[in-house]
């Protein structure tokens, strides 16, 4: 693992255009993604975590734009590269997954179909896979022909498949969306973005719509693949007992703002910024005998006319006066434990 | 204040509810014949006691909500008896019906859609008060509604506003109001937090416990959330596909299940504690359709002990011990879901 | 009951029979007619009882088409089924046959005229209004208010109608231009009313005959009903402008 993260977030700032007015969804998010990590995002509803994975990958909606921060990818600013460039990328090297598998495979396709669409996306990579088995009949220069590429991508999707643990594999690639249940059109959506062999493997709250038994499944089996993908993994959830189980760092957000970044064992060791201490009381937790949940009194911003200073001040039971003027910056307080909060600024690295 | 929220040592049962079916048909064809029923709710038994919250836990097809729209009537039983205070409440029609509903409060799932868009929340208070002759005046429907939306945490000039100017958290604590409004005996609250931030979903339950020792109130509490479920109730049942599979003091439900499909709920939650290292037990396959229910036992498609005889009969829901209801063949010997709950806790 | 209010006996009292058929000029400004009556007061008085039978035709069609509508739709059943195959019976002729058909069955008079043309509107209210109910009856609230044990006449006044209403509010208000013309032109082929009726499809009846020499006669109460139909139907526009916001909302 170089040292080099794979991913680097600076100080990214997101409006939304709306007829409301600006709302100002990201704030200057700052934090990075390890190469083979898996780094977790957690927050409530508009936190901003889904609108950052749409800024990495630029699927942002057309009343989103950017106004000032950078996104580095291997190198290359996102935010800056042409549209064209951003597809390709998308294409190879990052994959995004998303709650709705209904909403992401087409209806009218069969599996097979779509997942060997992505195949055939990268014929160099087939026709180096042709030429090490000696499967192709063409030519060394022109590499394998149309047909011998549907075979190959063929082989490869069933590779796919089974790598999501999905039985009878050449059914499924017969069958279309509305056929399969829940957990397996999930379980197709990773496929296809495994299939693209990504650097980064983005996942936005993929377990939320499913059933109890069904997530289970799911997470057994992120947790499998954990070990078998060698990319990074950005997984964005409110669940806490997700991340505690599949990540190895978690960022929380709040209101367009990384507010802690840590290891996963120190985050729940020991939470730092009084939002995701409350956060983590007012969960319920099996096991614990409470007749009443802590709560965060208060309730989540309105980003068009966010608080001013830091986001939190006024919901925070440790609001100090310069909370409501001076924005927090990220600081590091040792173990790579990061926090943005006035109460820990006197430790500075 | 009490560790458990375990109510008096006498318990009275409010609310009987004895093998209630409910069965869609599925019409098909060019004739419109019936196909075959979905069969949402296939001979449920439970009964609750006074005061107590009864946690009714689930995943798609178990019939949970459909079991709150049955008790509520929104949906009329196929057949089975609802006993409400001594009387089966199917049975009654017209006017000594709408005087049982007014016992019955419900708050649903979706702040969004649960109120009148066009009603100012003063309204929506006072309706169900005037419509039933709760109130002889104005003035104290008014007072009433005003009382009333103070006790679940707003102020009186909430009234005068319509929903769509209020959060998710805001406007189910105007649900929860006008729940209050008949003087319920019996809330059914389905999903209430579930579309709710985790913070915010905090201040519902408080709200609901609060008002649940303030007011005597007995609570049918549905949701497919365990923790959420293990935090509120006293007791918990578990349906699926129709049926109640077992149900249980929270305690032991949680800690020494003796349902299969009850043990690979509890063991699927992912918990907060990344220390905490354990061996899922995964189901395997999907959820069977309601359409399509497996002979015998219906849980054995999926379930690890499965054998020929679950095959052949169904299993009765059956006392093992005095507060424990299980259906199944077999008195399995399980480890327990989760081991934290062996140790205390934070 | 409709057309009584709008007979004005002034009518037979401007008779002037030696000033007839005069075209415009300053004593009269848009010319006189066969009986000598100043055509300008003729179609003053003509819209007059055009727009209130158009009013009233559109509201008795509203007032029919909702409640209809608000019933079959939440109450379902073999009524929904029954009251829908009426309507359809109603659809499935053209209207202003139908309207034709009816005020001949009904007999002479403005107000069996208005009759007939209200059996023709009321449907598409219905069809409308029936559709938005359906699908309001399956949301939430209703349920909540259901189990609050409120009863159903109170859910459909109180409830469902306010949030169902606005397109058919829509559609009346588009529908005034055509309702007009409609009118009209049934008055025109004879319909309803005395042909001494203040009424602009009579008046052109009437012109007809005399349409090269006096072109005038049909010419301006034809151009009336342009302007009144066109008027109507941008402020059915404009109405529909309003409301949209507020059902986007």
């Amino acid at each position: 693992m170089t040292d080099e993260p794979l991913l680097q977030i600076n100080q990214v700032k997101l409006d939304f255009h709306t007829y409301a007015g600006e709302v100002k969804a990201l704030d200057g998010v700052t934090f990075n993604i390890k190469r083979g990590e898996a780094l977790g995002l957690v927050g409530e509803s508009g936190c901003g975590k889904s609108v950052t994975a749409l800024s990495i990958t630029g699927l942002l909606p057309e009343n989103a734009s950017v106004t000032s921060g950078e996104i580095l990818f291997a190198g290359k600013n996102l935010l800056s590269i042409r549209n064209e460039e951003m597809r390709k990328i998308r294409a190879s090297r990052i994959a995004m997954v998303f709650q709705d598998p209904t909403t992401f495979l087409n209806p009218v396709l069969t599996i097979g179909e779509q997942l060997e669409e992505v195949f055939l996306l990268n014929p160099a990579r087939l026709t180096s896979i042709a030429l090490k088995s000696g499967q192709t009949k063409g030519k060394t220069k022109t590499g394998p022909s149309r047909s011998e590429q549907r075979k190959i991508a063929k082989t490869l999707c069933i590779d796919v498949l089974r790598q999501v643990r999905l039985g009878d594999q050449e059914r499924v690639l017969t069958q279309y969306p509305h056929e399969l249940s829940g957990g397996m059109r999930q379980r197709c959506m990773i496929a296809m973005a495994l299939a693209r062999n990504p650097d980064l493997f983005i996942a936005d709250e993929i377990t939320t719509a499913l059933d109890v038994t069904i997530q289970a499944q799911i997470l057994e089996l992120l947790r499998d693949l954990k070990r078998e993908f060698h990319g990074s993994t950005l997984l964005i959830t409110h669940d806490l007992g997700i991340v505690a189980e599949l990540c190895d760092r978690i960022g929380v957000m709040y209101a367009g703002n990384i507010v802690e970044l840590a290891d996963v064992k120190e985050l729940f060791a020991n939470p730092l910024h009084p939002y995701t201490k409350g956060l983590m009381r007012a969960i319920p937790m099996l096991g614990r005998e409470l007749d009443r949940l802590e709560t965060i009194q208060g309730s989540v911003p309105d980003l068009i006319n966010p608080p001013s200073g830091c986001r939190f001040h006024p919901r925070c039971p440790f609001a100090l006066e310069q909370c409501k003027s001076v924005k927090p910056d990220l600081l590091d307080v040792g173990k790579g434990h990061i926090v943005a909060c006035h109460l820990y600024g006197e430790e500075r690295t | 204040m009490p560790p458990l929220r375990r109510r008096k040592n006498v318990t009275q049962c409010i609310l009987e509810i004895k093998n209630v079916k409910k069965w869609f048909p599925i019409v098909g064809g060019l004739l419109g014949r019936t196909e075959g029923y979905v069969r949402a709710l296939d001979g449920v038994d439970l009964s609750i006691d006074k005061g107590e919250t009864f946690g009714l836990v689930g995943e798609s097809g178990s019939g949970k909500t459909t079991l709150g729209r049955c008790i509520l009537r929104l949906y009329e039983p196929t057949s089975g008896e609802i006993i409400y205070r001594d009387q089966d409440i199917i049975k009654l029609k017209g006017d000594a019906f709408q005087k049982v509903r007014r016992k019955f409060g419900v708050v649903f799932q979706d702040p969004y859609a649960s109120l009148d868009p066009r009603q100012t929340v003063k309204s929506a208070l006072i309706e169900p008060m005037k419509y039933h002759r709760l109130v002889q005046t104005q003035e104290e429907a008014v007072s009433r509604a005003k009382d009333l939306i103070k006790k679940v945490g707003l102020n009186e000039d909430h009234l005068y506003r319509f929903p769509h100017e209020f959060s998710g958290g805001q406007r189910q604590r105007i649900a929860v109001a006008r729940a209050l409004t008949t003087d319920p005996d019996i809330i059914i609250l389905d999903e209430p937090t579930s579309f709710l931030d985790v913070s915010v979903q905090a201040q519902i339950l408080n709200l609901l416990s609060d008002l649940q020792e303030e007011l005597d109130l007995t609570y049918l509490f549905i949701s497919h959330n365990l923790s959420v479920i293990e935090h509120m109730s006293n007791r918990v049942g578990v349906m699926y596909l129709g049926k109640i599979v077992e149900a249980a003091p929270k305690e032991i439900l949680y800690r020494k299940p003796q349902h299969p499909y009850t043990h690979a709920l509890i063991s699927a939650l992912p918990i907060p504690d990344p220390a905490l290292s354990r061996q899922r037990v995964v189901l395997a396959g999907d959820i069977p359709s309601p359409a399509n229910i497996p002979q015998g036992c219906r849980f054995r498609t999926r379930c690890p002990y499965a054998k020929n005889v679950c095959a052949e009969s169904e299993p009765p829901l059956e006392p093992r011990q005095p507060d424990h209801l299980v259906s199944c063949h077999f008195d399995l010997k399980m480890p327990p879901p989760i081991p934290i709950l062996e140790t205390a806790h934070r | 009951m409709f057309g009584t209010l709008i007979v004005s006996p002034t009518v037979l009292v401007n008779i002037d029979l030696p000033n007839r058929l005069q075209p415009p000029s300053a004593a009269h400004l848009l010319g006189t007619d066969d009986y000598g009556r100043d055509l300008f007061k003729m179609i003053i008085l003509s819209t007059r009882l055009d727009v209130i039978a158009m009013l009233e035709i559109v509201g008795a069609g509203v007032a029919i088409g909702v409640a209809i509508g608000a019933f079959s739709g939440f109450l379902g059943g073999k009524l929904d089924e029954a009251l829908m195959r009426i309507t359809d019976i109603f659809f499935a002729i053209p209207a202003l046959i139908l309207a034709l058909a009816v005020a001949a069955a009904l007999g002479p008079g403005l107000n069996n005229l208005i009759l007939a043309i209200i059996t023709v509107q009321w449907p598409g209210y219905t069809r409308i209004l029936r559709g938005q109910v359906l699908a309001e009856r399956q949301r939430l609230y209703v349920d909540a208010m259901r189990a609050l044990g409120i009863g159903k006449v109170r859910i459909v006044l109180r409830h469902i109608i306010p949030n169902t209403i606005y397109p058919v509010i829509v559609q009346c208000t588009l529908d005034l231009g055509g309702v007009i013309l409609t009118f009209a032109s049934l008055s025109f082929l004879g319909f309803g009313g005395s042909p001494l009726t203040p009424e602009l499809g009579r008046l052109i009846t009437a012109g007809q005959l005399y349409i090269f020499q006096a072109p005038w006669l049909t010419a301006f109460p034809g151009l009336a009903i342009l302007i009144i139909s066109l008027a109507f139907n941008l402020m059915g526009d404009g109405i529909r402008d309003v409301l949209d916001p507020r059902l986007r909302r």
